[in-house]
This record gives C-alpha cells, sequence and structure tokens, in this order.
C-alpha cells in the first residue's frame, strides 16, 4: 500500500459514509445502543486493509 | 404524532381521575380548553412534560400530588398520581403511562414521600397485540425529543423569547432537531472518536517525529476541549443570571412603588435593544460600503497622477493628436511624402519623415484619452457619492451611540431611584439586580476573551494536522493507521459539507414559510429573514434600503408564532415526503398553545386564530375568557371539534375546601 492509492479514497469515503450512517439508524431503532464506535471502526477497517 | 386521550389522577390541581379527549376529526381539528388565570392552563400543559419526561416547570414542582387527595388521606396512606397519555405515531398507537406513589407522613404533610414510581410505553403492533418498549424513556425522546415538545407545547411567554436578539442557539437546535439533522451531527462525533482510535495507532507505529506532532496536537485538542466547556459553563451562568433578572423584574412589577420605574425600564430596555439593532445594521451597511467602494480610497492618487498626465499632454499640445502613426507609415511604405518628393530609404527626407513615427499618436490614442478622462470625471463622482454615504452612515451611528448612551444613562437613573427608595424589600431587590448586571458584562467579557482564545488554539491545531497528514510514514502497520486515519477525517468532512448544505437549506425553506406566514399574520410591509446566523429578524423598506424592524411584544409573539408555524409545516411536508430517508425526515407533531394571544390586540389574534389550525394536523389553545374575544371565538368555534372548560373550585370562597380543578367538556 502506498500513497499512490490514495486515489480510490473518493470511493471509500461515501462507502464509510453511507456504513456510518445505517449504523446510526440502527443506533436509533435499538433498545441498547452500545458499540457504535467499535462497529464504524471495525466498517473501516474492512473498508480500507 | 397525534395526542388521543389524557388522564390525569390526582396531578397537582387535577382532583381524582379526569380525562379529555382531543379532537380527532381533520377539519375540526382544534381542541379548546377554557379557564380563567389559576384554573389550571399551564398546569394542563405541564402534565404532559411531566408524562414525557418527569419535569414540571411550575412554582414548587415538587408538589404533585393534588391538595384535596393529600389532605381527605389518612396518616400513612399511600396516594397515587397518574398521567397517562393515548396518542398515535409513525401507524402505532402508543399508551404512555407515568404512575408516582406518595405517602402521607403526618396531618400537615401537603407534599408526600414518594415511594416508589413506574413509566412505561406500550404500543399496539399490526396484530392488534400489545407490546411494551424495553427502554421507554430512550424511546420517547426517539418519538418526541423534549426540545421539540418545548417548541410545539408552549406557553405565550415562551415564544416571545425565541424572537429576541440571543436566541439564535434556540433556533438553530429547533431546526436541527425538527428535520432530524441531529443523526449527521451524531455522525460526526462518533467519526471523531474513530479517527483518534487510528490516530493513537499511527503514533504507535509512526516515527518520533510523527509522534512529536500527534502528541502536540493531542495536546491542543484536549486544551481546546477545556475552553470549549469552560465557554459552555460561562454561557450557562450568564443564562441562569439573566432569568434571576427577569424574575427580579417581574417581583419590581408587583411592587406598588416600584411598578412605574420597572416598566418604564422595560420600555428603555427594548428601546435600547433596538438601537443596538440599528447600530450593527449601519456598521453591516458602512462594511458594505468599504467592501464594495472601499477601493476609490487607495485609487484616488493613481487616478489624480492620470488626470495631471493627460492635462500635461493637452497643455503640450500632445493630445489630441494630429498625426496618426498608420499614416507616416503608409507615406514611407509609398516612398512619397505629402510635398510629393521621393523618399529613398537611408537619406535625410526619408529619415525625417520616419522621425515622426516617434511623434505621432496610435490610431484609436485619440478615444482612449477622452474615454480614460470620461472615466476619470465617473470616479471623481463615484468617488464623491462614497465618502458622501460612508460620511451619512458615519453620522447615523454617532446619533444612535448618542441614542444609546441617553437611553442607558436613563436606565442608570431608574436604578439609583429604585436602590434608594426607603421600601427594604424594593432596595434590595435593586441592588441584587445591579450585581447581577455586573456579572452579565464580566461574563460577556470572558465569553469574549474565550472565543478568541478557542479561535487562536483551532489555528494552531489545524497547522498540526496539515503536518501530521502529510508527513510520509514508512512503516506498514503505520501507513494503514495513516490511510484509515485520513479516511475517517474525510468522511467527517463530508457529512459536515452534507450537514451544513442540508442545514442551509432547511434554514431558506424555514424563511420562507416563516416569511410567508409572517405576512399572512402581521399584514404590514414588513418581512421575516432567518439570518446566516440563525436570529429571526423583521425587515422593512426605506426607499430601497432593508432596515431591521425593532418589535413590539405583540409583533414578537407573531414572528415567533410564524416561526413555529413554519417549522411546524416543513417538518409536516418532509415527512410526508421523505418518511423512509435515514436523515432529514421531518415529523408530524400537534401544536399545544397555552395562552397564546396574551400580548396581542384583536385583529393580530383573529388572524393568528385563523392561520394557526392550518399549519398543524392537530391544535389545542387554551384560553381565557378575555383572550376568547376579539374574534377568536367567532374564527375557532367553527373549528373546535371539542371544547373542555377547567372548572376550578376557589378555596377562598369556603376555608374548609381545597383547591381544584375538574375538566368539564361542554355540552355534556
Amino acid at each position: 500500500m502506498n500513497d499512490s492509492e490514495d486515489v480510490s479514497f473518493e470511493v471509500d469515503v461515501e462507502e464509510i459514509v453511507n456504513a456510518v450512517l445505517e449504523e446510526e439508524d440502527k443506533l436509533l431503532h435499538l433498545e441498547k445502543p452500545l458499540g457504535i464506535n467499535d462497529n464504524i471502526e471495525e466498517k473501516i477497517k474492512e473498508l480500507i486493509n | 404524532m397525534k395526542l388521543e386521550v389524557l388522564t390525569l389522577n390526582n396531578f397537582r390541581q387535577f382532583v381524582g381521575e379526569q380525562t379529555l379527549s382531543f379532537s380527532q376529526d381533520k377539519e375540526n381539528n382544534i381542541t379548546v380548553i377554557h379557564g380563567e388565570n389559576g384554573a389550571g392552563k399551564t398546569a394542563l400543559l405541564n402534565s404532559l412534560y411531566w408524562i414525557f419526561y418527569d419535569e414540571i416547570y411550575l412554582p414548587d414542582p415538587e408538589k404533585i400530588v393534588n391538595e384535596k387527595a393529600i389532605a381527605e388521606a389518612n396518616v400513612g396512606d399511600e396516594i397515587k398520581v397518574e398521567g397517562v397519555l393515548k396518542f398515535s405515531h409513525d401507524d402505532k398507537i402508543y399508551t404512555i403511562q407515568r404512575k408516582k406513589f406518595f405517602r402521607k407522613k403526618d396531618e400537615d404533610d401537603v407534599t408526600g414521600e414518594l415511594i416508589s414510581e413506574d413509566f412505561n410505553l406500550e404500543y399496539i403492533d399490526n396484530q392488534g397485540k400489545s407490546i411494551e418498549r424495553n427502554n421507554p424513556q430512550k424511546a420517547i425522546k426517539q418519538i418526541l425529543p423534549e426540545d421539540i415538545s418545548k417548541l410545539f407545547f408552549f406557553h405565550g411567554e415562551y415564544i416571545n423569547e425565541l424572537s429576541k436578539e440571543n436566541q439564535q442557539d434556540e433556533i438553530q437546535k429547533d431546526i436541527k432537531i425538527i428535520m432530524g439533522l441531529e443523526i449527521l451531527e451524531r455522525s460526526i462525533r462518533h467519526l471523531e472518536t474513530v479517527a483518534k482510535r487510528f490516530e493513537n495507532k499511527l503514533r504507535d507505529y509512526g516515527d518520533e517525529e510523527l509522534r512529536d506532532i500527534i502528541d502536540k496536537k493531542q495536546k491542543k485538542e484536549r486544551e481546546l476541549k477545556d475552553l470549549e466547556s469552560e465557554l459552555e459553563t460561562i454561557k450557562n451562568n450568564k443564562k441562569g443570571i439573566e432569568e434571576e433578572i427577569s424574575a427580579i423584574n417581574e417581583k419590581l412589577k408587583k411592587l406598588e412603588g416600584a411598578k412605574d420605574a420597572q416598566e418604564e425600564r422595560e420600555r428603555l430596555e427594548e428601546r435600547l435593544s433596538k438601537i443596538k439593532e440599528s447600530i450593527v445594521s449601519t456598521e453591516d451597511k458602512l462594511k458594505t460600503e468599504f467592501s464594495e467602494r472601499g477601493y476609490y480610497m487607495h485609487l484616488s492618487p493613481i487616478v489624480k497622477e492620470a488626470k495631471q498626465v493627460l492635462d500635461r499632454k493637452k497643455e503640450k499640445g500632445e493630445l489630441p493628436t494630429h498625426v496618426k502613426k498608420q499614416f507616416v507609415k503608409s507615406l514611407l511604405n509609398k516612398n512619397e511624402c505629402v510635398c510629393g518628393r521621393f523618399l529613398t530609404e537611408g537619406e535625410d527626407p526619408y529619415q525625417r519623415v520616419q522621425e515622426w513615427m516617434e511623434r505621432a499618436g496610435l490610431e484609436g490614442l485619440d478615444e482612449a484619452a477622452f474615454e480614460l478622462k470620461s472615466r476619470i470625471n465617473e470616479f471623481q463622482n463615484n468617488k464623491d457619492s462614497f465618502f458622501e454615504e460612508v460620511s451619512n452612515l458615519l453620522e447615523e451611528k454617532n446619533k444612535l451611540l448618542d441614542g444609546k448612551n441617553t437611553v442607558k444613562d436613563k436606565i442608570d437613573e431608574i436604578s439609583v431611584e429604585l436602590a434608594d427608595k426607603e421600601e427594604e424589600n424594593i432596595k434590595k431587590l435593586e441592588e441584587r439586580r445591579k450585581r447581577l448586571r455586573e456579572e452579565i458584562d464580566r461574563c460577556n467579557q470572558r465569553i469574549g476573551v474565550k472565543k478568541k482564545d478557542i479561535e487562536d488554539l483551532e489555528d494552531k491545531i489545524k497547522e498540526l494536522s496539515k503536518k501530521e497528514e502529510k508527513l510520509k510514514v514508512k512503516e506498514k502497520k503505520a501507513v494503514l493507521a495513516q490511510k484509515r486515519f485520513k479516511a475517517c477525517n474525510k468522511a467527517k468532512e463530508y457529512i459536515e459539507e452534507l450537514f451544513d448544505k442540508f442545514a442551509n437549506q432547511v434554514r431558506n425553506e424555514v424563511e420562507e414559510k416563516v416569511g410567508d406566514l409572517h405576512s399572512e399574520f402581521l399584514h404590514k410591509a414588513y418581512w421575516a429573514e432567518i439570518t446566516d446566523d440563525y436570529k429571526l429578524k423583521i425587515y422593512k423598506k426605506i426607499g430601497d434600503q432593508k432596515q431591521p424592524v425593532g418589535m413590539s411584544t405583540g409583533e414578537r409573539q407573531i414572528a415567533s408564532l410564524a416561526f413555529i408555524g413554519g417549522l411546524a409545516e416543513i417538518a409536516k411536508e418532509r415527512y410526508e415526503e421523505k418518511k423512509d430517508a435515514i436523515y432529514f425526515k421531518g415529523g408530524i407533531y400537534p401544536i399545544i398553545m397555552d395562552s397564546p394571544f396574551g400580548y396581542l390586540d384583536v385583529v393580530h389574534k383573529k388572524r393568528i386564530a385563523e392561520g394557526m389550525p392550518k399549519l398543524a394536523e392537530q391544535l389545542v389553545v387554551l384560553v381565557t375568557s378575555s383572550q376568547w374575544e376579539g374574534g377568536v371565538e367567532q374564527v375557532m368555534t367553527t373549528k373546535a371539534g371539542k371544547i373542555y372548560e377547567l372548572d376550578y373550585n376557589n378555596p377562598n370562597e369556603d376555608p374548609t375546601d381545597y383547591e381544584y380543578t375538574l375538566i368539564k367538556e361542554r355540552g355534556r
């Protein structure tokens, strides 16, 4: 992985944004919303590995 | 959300079980509740806050149990206080129930000792099955956030505050909440936390230089957080002090010896606030003048020099030019002088004609010189008008400043007059008020300093962030952490942009609606705007200039009602269009207005009465008989699906009796 791969960021960013918003939406409907930060961290790790 | 049935049991002055059914009729969507002062209108409004959030915004909020119920109970008896509300929301029927059990401690006990309490929320699902929500308080906050409830379940006096100068935070917050923009705010916050985790990994795997930058940056970020929290504390303190001053003002107005002076002070303070608004507007105009035409000041010497050059040329006879370069060139090309002599290159006559090339003017030079001269004259005129306008504005500002000082002096005189009163209570109240005013000045100064410190710190953090992002890392794990960290920040920026875009879009929509409603309600050549910094302002046109208008209490009420109505309408439209969107989805809310016509004259009462029912699917109005007069009755009765009366039992008429209220439906 090197800096030239930065171009893929555009795609990754949108994917990250969608993933985060989905997590936030889930949070609204959960009775005990825990671990949102962990979930977001995992999503980002999945998308950028 | 649509309210269906409210049942109260021994809550405050509502003795025993009292029930109220809200109108469900689409056409006749108003529920009117009549009650004279003290009959329990505000207590009824507060019963909703109590059921939803366990909050009561009334004097003696700890007195929940009805006084008749506790007085008639035996020592040691348990008294149940209960509020049940049935409402529909998102195609489900909910029942929310709050219960508190109190024990009477002794014969003189009028409050009771809280023994136990219970709160639950149930809904009926598609199969008609009743389901209890596990975390009811959280569920309620999702259905009706507390801030929204304050906006739509309001007392007439509260809404006047909305149009005051210092309410922009409130307005911004209301707009964001109602449009569901909070989800974006939360995302930003969570991404910040996750970014920090990746940054820590980057620090662990990065080299010494990177570690140093990250440490410095994180230290600054901690300092920033502290400063922001200090700023918040000062702002809250200030708000608390302002509330205490308002309470003192009310007390002074009730004291015979201070009433007139306090009322005069309030008028002066209103005037002072209008003057301050005009000063800001004049300063804005000055800024606009300088940004649009300020260059005249800098260009003046150059233009003057250009004019002198042109004048000198004219004096010397060089302008206008009589011989053109093109003409001399054609003579040399034809090898023939105007006198007919043949011109041979290298010979003297050729040389002499060629020398004219240096002295002759270019084609268009005269036109250009003429054009320049007329531009210089135009510049001169514009420059004069710029200086004249600036001088007028400065004069206007000075007059306003003088006016401000005069009004301030008068306010100070009133303060001295009240502090010198013989009545000890007035004296004490005024002295306390004075100390609080000084405290507010100190708060303002501290707020200014903190804001500046925050700005400086933010700049430093930005600088360090740039360095951090630019620094190359070699170790594989560090590279990965840096990529994730950058991606996290980019996602955060993306959502911030999204947020700004939506917030702005919503602000514009709200502004448009509020503007329309305001014109409908007020019928004056005024219009409402929500400024970029979320202030609700009213303007009028003087000539071709837009001028802010200082508002009377009644006008403030109209502006605030227009704001609430506008928000309710947009939230409803948005909800119907974008029900399934993740964010920015709006909602449908009832409007409950307690004494909303308090400061309005007959004409405006009628207009508001006509306009408000159109804005919400359900409207509940709590009014006294005097508020009901003046056309309100005529307009609202035709749209009222349910009419109730608060039948107040006044204990003064029978000393052995108690204060209590019964809710009675009219016509039953």
